[in-house]
């Protein structure tokens, strides 16, 4: 069998396991409490497994080793920070959450609503959840399409509408039931392609400190603890990839579909362990490639995002270029398809329900909100490819800066209040569209709109705005707590 | 859950690292943001009379620390050779991936892992007290 034909058998395989998977848990999940749940019935290893497909998208395989290469060690803080927000995610949240879980808490904003008795801090919890799940769906979905196009040969308008239907329908039929299935599932795939990759580029510059070496002698920068980037930008990705992990609602939520807390034990060492072993790849393959131009062996690539497959193509068998591909796909799929499922529980359950209007028939509307959400952001994707990276860019961010000062502060601090609630998630909309129109749009340039200077990212000083702003609020406010904040 | 004390030091500890990020002070950064990693760290784990919930963040807030003061000191050293590395790495780089990014699965993960039954313990009790109240 020829590497292609290998390559596309695998990418099959992976699809076929994953809608086969889907079309499985469709007869489990019946009630809102499955779909959208997991019947709360979540046990470790499982947990472990899908936490680290989730936090790990398709970034890590193709835009994380396209960052290293361009900017050296800037990038491994973005990795390396998960490793410290995954166990503070298990320990700040994952009791908290699991405690306010019950047959009528199965969301975020159903327990924020718990915690804190008011339906205007479940609105804008939900509100700003599925902003930030708009803003980063396009973005998945030309992923897929881009790793088929890659793969298939196929053109882009063949691959988008597969990428669309392979996204969406198993988490549309199955719910969260299909969703964590596969994840485990994809997460298996990611683990191996991940250590292979890794070892072959050891392999193919002769060693860490050999690539480092290499790297280091055409820019000492590059190989600095900062990488080619200020400083501030470095330490910035740690506090917006560590401490805003805590803020990301697909992986969050899963806190609320524990079976017991006991599950938490040894699930946060799987999760943490397997994403670091993920990291593995982002980190080595860049160096790799950077390492390789700079001896003069590689002509400087085109594009940064092409270091990932320059190096599969040039370095590996072409059996682990399957493998790899294979990883890859897992990633996008299993990011989306959770994305796909907390966007449809908020429109089926949280803004309806703080809305006064709860819906009959939820299981029914979750399907078609699925669709719809996949169909929007497709639609959003097919308009215009440039707005959708944009916009992905910013989704991260928008869930860190609006999540975190409630799920960090609010679930510890009895003093906290709804009205800190809605006022850091204003503050964290406010504070996103602000930068969006000054960074991504080009409003600082053509404008003269202010950004901050020494390279501290956006999304940190947003980060940073909405949780002084969460603080100042509950200590200026009178506390009017729900059941569970007493 | 009062936490003030916490709650006030990490206002102070955000505050900072807004005036050092606005202003381009890193080192300034790096130290605040270790304490608010620390007193994050603090909300998630310390439960009040349990003694042995204060190691795992008091133990990642040390080594980081230890880690950050030593890639801000080994931050400039050039690597000429593959000798000038340090476990692969460029020394301050050394500091990155040896002492913040692996020891956060043995401080903060496996921390979590060995106290988590003292905690689960305490949490069930606190638990069975608001439901007697």
């Amino acid at each position: 069998m020829s590497d292609q034909a290998l390559i596309i058998a695998m990418m099959a395989l992976t699809i076929g396991v994953t809608l086969a998977i889907g079309v499985h848990a469709y007869f489990e999940a019946r009630t809102q409490q499955q779909y959208f749940a997991y019947g709360q019935n979540l046990r470790w290893f499982v947990l472990g497994l899908a936490t680290f497909s989730t936090v790990m998208s398709g970034f890590g395989f193709v835009g994380g080793p396209g960052l290293v290469y361009s900017l050296g060690s800037t990038s491994f803080w973005m990795t390396f920070a998960a490793a410290l927000g995954i166990p503070l995610s298990f320990a700040l949240v994952g009791h908290k959450l699991h405690a306010l879980a019950g047959p009528d808490v199965i969301t975020l904003p159903d327990a924020i609503y718990k915690r804190f008795g008011s339906q205007a801090a479940r609105f804008a919890m939900g509100l700003s959840i599925l902003l930030g799940i708009v803003a980063y769906l396009g973005s998945q979905i030309l992923a897929a399409t881009f790793v088929l196009e890659q793969v298939f040969g196929w053109s882009f308008l063949l691959a988008f509408w597969v990428a669309l239907a392979v996204v969406s329908i198993y988490p549309l039929i199955g719910g969260i039931v299909a969703g964590i299935r596969t994840e485990v599932f994809q997460g298996g795939i990611m683990i191996v392609a991940s250590l292979l990759v890794f070892w072959y580029a050891l392999e193919s510059g002769g060693g860490l400190a050999q690539i480092t070496t290499d790297v280091a002698s055409a820019n000492q920068a590059m190989a600095s603890p900062w990488g080619t980037a200020p400083a501030l930008t470095a330490l910035g990705y740690l506090f917006v990839f560590g401490l805003g992990n805590v803020g990301m609602p697909h992986s969050t939520s899963r806190f609320l579909m524990l079976k017991d807390t006991s599950q938490l034990k040894y699930s946060v060492l799987i999760a943490t362990g397997c994403y670091m072993v993920g990291s593995l790849l982002w980190i080595t393959v860049g160096l790799a490639i950077r390492a390789r131009v700079a001896t003069g062996d590689l002509a400087p690539l085109a594009a940064a995002d092409a270091a990932a497959p320059t190096f599969l193509a040039t370095y590996t068998p072409g059996w682990l270029a399957g493998v790899a591909f294979a990883g890859l796909m897992s990633a996008i799929l299993s990011t989306a398809s959770i994305f796909l499922n907390v966007g449809a529980s908020t429109l089926t359950r949280d803004i309806p329900l703080a809305l006064g209007r709860p819906v009959r028939h939820p299981i029914f509307w979750a399907r078609t909100w699925t669709a719809v959400l996949a169909l929007a952001s497709a639609a959003l994707a097919l308009w215009s490819r440039e707005l959708v990276g944009l916009l992905g860019a910013i989704g991260y961010g928008l869930h860190a800066a609006a999540l975190v000062p409630t799920l960090v502060i609010g679930l510890h601090w009895s003093r906290a209040t709804a009205s800190a609630v809605v006022a850091s998630t204003v503050a964290a909309l406010a504070g996103s569209l602000y930068f969006f129109g000054a960074q991504q749009l080009g409003f600082a340039a053509s404008r003269g709109w202010w950004v901050p200077a020494h390279g501290f990212p956006s999304v940190g000083l947003v980060m940073l705005v909405s949780m002084i702003t969460f603080i100042v609020v509950s200590l200026l406010t009178p506390a009017r707590t729900g059941a569970a904040g007493r | 859950m009062r936490n003030d004390a916490l709650i006030l030091l990490l206002l102070a500890a955000l505050v900072v690292m807004l005036a050092a990020a606005l202003t381009g002070a890193y080192q300034a950064f790096g130290y605040a943001l270790v304490g608010a990693i620390g007193l994050t760290a603090a909300l998630g784990f310390v439960r009040s009379g349990v003694p042995a919930s204060w190691v795992p963040p008091a133990v990642a807030t040390l080594v980081l620390l230890v880690s950050f003061a030593g890639m801000f000191a080994y931050e400039q050293v050039p690597v000429l050779a593959p000798a000038d590395t340090w476990g692969g790495f460029q020394p301050g780089t050394a500091f990155l991936v040896y002492g913040v990014w692996l020891p956060a699965f043995v401080t903060l993960a496996l921390g979590f892992a060995l106290v988590f039954d003292r905690l689960a313990a305490r949490d069930a009790s606190e638990d069975e007290r608001g439901d007697a109240r």
